[in-house]
């Protein structure tokens, strides 16, 4: 039995949510750049979803890019973490309110 | 890929080399006048690169590329600023900086390599990395002074809402994928589109207005500017939206006709806000760089007007009008940024930001002060500059296309916007209050902004010097 391909989009809008509503709610850094990485990742999941609907492997390639271009950019999100914590030592985002106006 | 291609990719191909041999450079004796000179060395043979082999007609670069007049001309206003950037950062960061100097050069070259290969991607692969190579490397130069808390902050924020950003880009690509099978943007946009190919390409133009900080997308831009070191905001306000609007404008004009009326109405609204609002909140700014956001803002607005306009009438005229308009924003943008980076350093806390600090700037550096001046003007779009030509085109399309609304937009945009350039240029002219350090020598960057100051004389007086020409530069016509 084949899952049909809306359940697949429904599993993406569902993980983007997700990721979404972590990244507004969260106070932690590292669990924001978490709930970042889902949303990223649930674009990708789509790409392999529209790859498998027109078989091609086309798809797949995209979701390789994205893991990479996502790997590279939670790497500077942990870096700048390592400095948060070295200013405040703490990772509540909130201690970061200082430009305004 | 056959010889010819290579060929052609040739300024990408320099910028690839230039990054290499200042990483080898770095691991072998760190040397910070070195790698600017290798820097500059790289971009200026990128520029020659690109001038010698300027495309006539689109040719492609394998699946991933192509070669064409529009995208030529944005690289060589890629390459203008990426090169004033280099030119500035040595005096900035002064001879014996805390933070490591070689690092930042590369960054630029990385990130100006990201916005050249944006810029001829024609493949979702290509964009998809480009962009993102672009603002990645973007990203560790919004951070680049460690010690700044601010800094972080507006590097934290960029970093956590971009990521969204670009989520919301690769969903929207992913469903126009879904729905054609076809990875090459123009036979994506090609097939005929239903609601689902609808939603994801507005998803895609949601991606890209982040990057642009159009209206209901800017909320990160004021906070983002202000806290990067200064350096790193000129290149955020030109290289990237210099870079995307090329895309942006690429997309939209292959949007189905079926579709147009839809997006028409959307984008004439964005563009309406975007004027208004970024103009009447830079209103009560005291920060100069978050006054710079604002107005960035509000220019995007500007130009997306063209974009809009692009969709109603033919589209040379238009692609003339968005060309001249983003030079002239670019080059305003730039002297206010080098003036700014003038007088400041990197090692400090702060960048000489707030507006009072500048009160006086004439009575002590009279040339810094003018540069200032005359880009301020034109960013109000006063005659004599290259913004009056700019505005005038823009204003000539929208007429043309009576969309009225745009217009009006536009003149209230234009009015609130002068008060508050002529409210910096009033307050350089005060009284000296207090003493501002400028950094001396550096007389290659200075050179650099007299050329750009020039340039932008130049072009407002006689605007046919480069009118003409930009017809047979964008080979359109």
């Amino acid at each position: 039995m084949t899952v049909p391909i809306e359940h697949g989009f429904v599993l993406v809008a569902l993980l983007w949510a997700i990721g979404l509503i972590g990244l507004l709610a969260r106070k932690n850094t590292l669990f924001m750049l978490m709930s970042m990485e889902i949303m990223l990742n649930a674009a990708a999941l789509a790409f392999i979803l529209a790859g498998s609907l027109w078989q091609q492997a086309d798809g797949q390639i995209i979701y390789i890019l994205i893991i990479t271009v996502a790997a590279a950019e939670v790497g500077l999100g942990l870096a700048l973490l390592i400095r948060l914590r070295a200013h405040v030592s703490d990772l509540n985002i909130d201690k970061l309110d200082e430009l305004r106006g | 890929m056959s010889l010819q291609e290579l060929w052609l990719l040739l300024p990408v191909l320099i910028i690839c080399v230039g990054v290499l041999t200042l990483m080898l450079q770095a691991a072998w004796q760190r040397n910070n006048v070195l790698a600017q000179g290798l820097t500059v060395l790289t971009l200026t043979l990128a520029l020659g690169a690109l001038i010698r082999q300027y495309p006539t007609d689109m040719r492609t670069i394998t699946l991933l590329f192509e070669h064409e007049p529009i995208g030529g001309f944005f690289s060589l206003l890629l390459l203008m600023v990426a090169i004033s950037v280099a030119l500035l950062q040595g005096p900035y960061m002064g001879k014996n900086s805390k933070e490591v100097a070689e690092e930042f050069y590369i960054l630029l070259l990385l990130s100006c390599l990201g916005s050249i290969l944006l810029v001829m991607s024609r493949h979702v692969a290509s964009v998809i990395l480009s962009i993102e190579l672009m603002s990645l490397s973007m990203l560790a130069m919004l951070a680049y002074n460690r010690e700044r808390k601010l800094a972080l902050e507006g590097a934290m924020k960029y970093l956590l809402l971009s990521g969204a950003a670009t989520s919301l880009l690769l969903l929207g690509f992913a469903l126009l994928y879904a729905t054609s099978g076809q990875l090459l943007l123009t036979q994506m946009l090609s097939s005929p589109m239903q609601l689902v190919a609808k939603s994801g390409f507005v998803l895609v133009v949601a991606g890209l207005a982040f990057k642009l900080s159009l209206v209901p997308l800017h909320f990160w831009t004021p906070d983002v500017y202000q806290g990067a070191p200064v350096n790193s905001t000129l290149l955020l306000t030109s290289l990237s939206k210099a870079a995307v609007f090329a895309l942006f404008i690429k997309l939209i004009l292959l949007i189905p006709p079926e579709f147009e009326a839809d997006m028409v109405r959307m984008l004439s609204w964005m563009a309406i806000a975007s004027m208004l609002l970024g103009n009447w909140l830079a209103l009560q700014q005291r920060s100069l760089k978050r006054l710079m956001a604002y107005s960035a803002i509000a220019h995007m607005g500007y130009v997306l007007v063209a974009g809009v306009i692009a969709m109603g009438i033919d589209h040379s005229l238009v692609l003339e009008g968005a060309s001249y308009y983003l030079l002239a924003y670019l080059v305003a943008s730039i002297l206010i940024f080098a003036v700014l980076t003038l007088l400041s350093k990197l090692d400090e806390q702060q960048d000489l930001d707030d507006l009072p600090q500048l009160q006086g700037l004439f009575w002590q550096h009279p040339w810094l002060a003018s540069v200032m001046t005359l880009a301020f003007l034109s960013l109000a779009g006063m005659p004599i500059t290259i913004g009056f030509i700019g505005k005038f085109y823009l204003l000539t399309l929208a007429v043309k296309l009576s969309a009225w609304w745009l217009v009006t937009a536009m003149l209230v945009g234009s009015a609130v916007g002068l008060y508050y350039y002529l409210r910096v240029i009033f307050t350089l002219f005060a009284p000296l209050q207090r003493d501002i350090q400028q950094t001396s020598g550096a007389y290659l960057s200075k050179m650099w902004i007299g050329v750009i100051t020039a340039g932008l004389l130049l072009l407002g007086i006689l605007p046919g010097l480069l009118g003409d020409e930009l017809r047979r530069i964008l080979a359109i016509g």
